[in-house]
């Protein structure tokens, strides 16, 4: 079981482990910036003159390309709450 | 649709518009961030592994980061093969535009020349009828357009037609008004074809889609030499003389950088030389033009009697003058 044990003192595979969360946390704010920026690409259905069923097709995917990009968004945040909320527990524990 | 005229590579005028092709380089570019993206979370996901987090008891929040990581790695994934797709998928389809394009114009030139065949067949049926409605208003307009054309000074004509143009540049550059006069001036054989009575099957096997032995240029060359024994379209000698020399323009980087150096004012013909040590010169010649639209040959190389000239397959004095001019700047190959 996680998250129940209890630290009497300062551990080092404690401490580096709450080291590498602060470097994953950076990182990973560093790639959820990057993707915001990559999710301002994504081309907006109406921006062509396109008509027939092969733009109409187009559309779906693209819905569907927002949709995911949406979906990998939340999951980076979602993992990068988790990381700081990691290391902010590792670092009470350890100080 | 965009009013830009869009210059693409053997694609669709119609389809392939300038916003098309920058979703495509978009959607390229948006699967190459994620690209970026899955390998910088497949470099975090490795660094901190299942086995140290048990061995140090860690928080279960760390357990559910790596989850949410592994889940992002798989949606990047995906995200990043549905933007590759997409984007090939545009290219595609531009393609296969492009393709029914050039059916859909075979099937219009087919339909073309069949029209000017017997319009060309009927005509002088319809002009027994008409004759006389035809000649008082032939007289009337073409007459008037004649002496109008002939009192009016060259200086003021070229304004009128430049003029004409600015204010028609909409239609000019409408793709349907340039299939129109790509139909009509490709089917003016098959109008005088039609004239002369050739049995239709001949014709289809003589001209541009048989044996290619009548057609737009045996057309051209028929007016050309008509019009010729009556002192029009007459090809006059030509001489090329260098206006300047000018170092240091870098080289162009695409179309519109090529299109804003084809020459517009008198100067004709322009020659880039690019020089690179133990490299052979390269050159690119640029060309402007018809300037002059008269059927009586004066002192511009660039005038209608050089275009129909050309179309005729002969010796037009546009192309004399490039291959001169050519020669000067040092193309010998």
């Amino acid at each position: 079981m996680y998250g129940t044990g209890v630290v009497t003192g300062p551990d080092s595979a404690a401490i580096e482990l709450r080291r590498l969360l602060e470097v994953q946390a950076r990182e990973l704010s560093v790639v959820l910036a990057r993707l915001t920026d990559a999710r301002a690409l994504l081309p907006r259905q109406s921006d062509t003159g396109w008509r027939g069923f092969a733009h109409f097709f187009y559309g779906i995917k693209l819905d569907e390309l927002a949709s995911e990009l949406a979906r990998l968004h939340e999951q980076l945040s979602s993992a990068l709450r988790q990381t700081q909320r990691a290391a902010d527990t590792l670092g009470s524990r350890v100080g | 649709m965009s009013d830009d005229l869009v210059i693409s590579g053997g694609g669709s005028t119609e389809v392939a518009t300038a916003e098309l092709l920058s979703q495509q380089q978009h959607l390229r570019t948006l699967a190459m961030e994620l690209d970026a993206c899955l390998g910088r979370l497949h470099s975090i996901d490795n660094r901190i592994t299942t086995a140290r987090l048990r061995t140090v008891d860690a928080p279960l929040s760390s357990m559910r980061a790596e989850q949410a990581i592994d889940e992002a790695r798989g949606s990047a994934r995906s995200a990043r093969d549905r933007a590759e797709f997409l984007a090939s998928g545009l290219a595609a389809a531009a393609a296969a535009y492009g393709d029914a394009d050039a059916f859909a114009g075979r099937v219009a030139q087919e339909m073309s020349s069949i029209l000017a065949y017997q319009l060309g067949l009927w005509l002088p049926v319809v002009g027994t009828f008409l004759l006389p409605a035809i000649l008082a208003g032939g007289l009337a307009v073409g007459g008037g357009a004649a002496v109008g054309y002939t009192l009016t000074p060259e200086a003021e004509r070229k304004k009128v037609i430049g003029k004409w143009m600015k204010d028609n540049k909409r239609m000019l550059r409408d793709p349907r008004f340039v299939d129109f006069v790509r139909l009509a001036v490709s089917s003016s054989d098959d109008f005088g074809e039609g004239l002369i009575r050739l049995p239709e099957p001949l014709g289809q096997l003589l001209g541009d889609e048989g044996l290619g032995i009548l057609g737009v240029g045996s057309s051209a060359a028929v007016v050309v030499g008509v019009a010729s024994s009556v002192g029009l379209l007459r090809e006059t000698p030509i001489s090329v003389t260098a206006e300047s020399v000018k170092e240091g323009p870098p080289p162009p980087t695409g179309f519109e950088d090529r299109a804003k150096r084809i020459p517009t004012g008198r100067d004709q013909i322009r020659i880039d030389r690019y020089s690179e040590p133990g490299q052979p010169d390269r050159f690119e010649v640029y060309l402007g033009g018809t300037i002059d639209g008269s059927v009586v040959a004066g002192s511009e190389p660039w005038d209608m009697t050089s275009n129909l000239t050309a179309v005729a397959g002969g010796t037009a004095g546009s192309l004399a003058a490039t291959k001169q001019a050519m020669v000067q700047a040092g193309i010998d190959a």
